[in-house]
Order: C-alpha cells, then structure tokens, then sequence
C-alpha cells in the first residue's frame, strides 16, 4: 500500500494556505506598485518590481503568521 | 534587409501587460477558487483518481464563478461559446451554425437533447446574439437620411 494516500490535509490548514498566498500576492502586488510610482515609468510595474516586493512581502508574511495576524478561516457567520 | 528600430517608447507601450484591475480581479478569484476546491474536495475518498479531482475542480470552478456575480445562463452561453470557438474554422455567425442551432432546438422539442449539446446550444444561441447586436449597433444614419430623401422624392412626384 502507498502509505503517501493516507496522508490527509486539514481542511483549516488547505484554506489557511490559500489565504496566506493570497495575502502575500496582495502584498507584494501593492509594494511593487508603490516601487513603480516611485520609477520613471510609475504606470508600469515590472518583474523587477515584483522581484523586489516579493522579498519584502515574504518578511512580512513570516512575520504576521508568526504573529497570528493573518486570517487563516472564513469569518464566523454573525 | 535593414529594419527602423522602433523607439523605445513604442517599445515599452507593446510590452505585454494586464490592468491592474485583471491582476486583481484574477488574484481574488484564485483565493477563492482554491477555498472553493477545498470544500468541494475534502470528501473525496483517500483513493479519489485524477476523474474525481477534475469533477471537484469544475464544481468548485463553476461554484467561484456564480459566487463572482455570473449568473447560470450567463456560465452556460459562455461555456457554450468557448467550446464552439474552440472548433477549428470561423466562429463567425453563419447560415451552418444557424442550421445546427436549428437542429438543436429541434432535438429541445422533442426532448432529446443531451446535456453537452445542451450547451452547445446556449453557446450558438450567445454568438448568433452577439451577432444580432453587433448589426443593431451598426451606424444607420446615413441609410435612415437616405431613406427621408426617398420619401421626400415619392411625396414630391
């Protein structure tokens, strides 16, 4: 038997997942259009942009899960 | 033979690029997509094969979509077009497509359509649509002034 199928993923670690990289592609989208704004050319944002962002936006990112900051479940319906 | 280098201002204007509103828009959907797929697929079995996994990725597709704001009928005529564009020739409205959408209501009648030309037909349904708006949108006021002109002569006569 592969012992591989039997590993199974939390469905709250799957969604956490998918929320942390959208937060960090939202990070880094947002830095990197700071970083354009700040170019020759403040309407383009480069790989070199993303390239640059996405360092900082991993910080960041390590940082606020290590904190706790970033939502990792939906809401709780009121 | 010798090419002009464009300027490198006509250079940067056809570097390829989305809006910033598409990287947005697409980075959301995705979230939401993956956390749709989640659902969708945490019943399945631990043996679950690659067929199980494409269903939940087209229910959790499907699921995303509506949730985005598309309507059902909207989704289907969309699916529908996209497969027909998908056929190698024109998607070009045509007396061909007209017949097979004739024959496709045909089989609605009779009760007798399948699922995918279920589809097939809302998607020829949205081209000939599209089609039909285009036309109204064509600019007629040159044929209307035409048109006063002639009916001017005939009171005339």
């Amino acid at each position: 038997m592969n012992e591989n199928a039997q590993v199974r993923v939390d469905v709250e670690a799957a969604k956490a997942l998918a929320r942390w990289k959208a937060l960090f592609a939202a990070e880094v989208c947002e830095r990197a259009k700071g970083l354009a704004a700040q170019s020759s050319q403040p309407q383009a944002v480069t790989l070199s942009h993303y390239r640059q962002a996405a360092k900082i936006a991993l910080q960041s990112l390590s940082a606020a899960i290590h904190k706790g900051d970033v939502p990792d479940a939906e809401p709780e319906a009121a | 033979m010798p090419s002009q280098k464009p300027p490198e201002s006509q250079l940067e204007s056809r570097r390829d690029s989305i809006s910033e509103r598409a990287s947005d828009w697409i980075r959301r959907f995705i979230e939401q997509f993956e956390i749709s797929f989640v659902d969708t697929s945490h019943s399945l079995r631990a043996d679950a094969n690659i067929s199980d996994y494409q269903d939940a990725t087209v229910r959790a597709m499907i699921q995303t979509l509506l949730e985005s704001g598309m309507n059902t009928e909207s989704l289907v005529e969309t699916i529908g077009r996209v497969l027909i564009e998908g056929r190698p020739g024109s998607v070009q409205w045509n007396s061909k497509l007209n017949q097979r959408r004739f024959v496709l209501i045909d089989k609605e009648i009779q009760e007798s359509l399948t699922p995918v030309e279920r589809i097939e037909l809302a998607g020829l349904t949205k081209i000939m649509r599209e089609q039909v708006e285009s036309e109204a949108s064509l600019p007629m006021e040159g044929a209307r002034a035409l048109h006063r002109k002639l009916l001017e002569l005939e009171a005339k006569d």
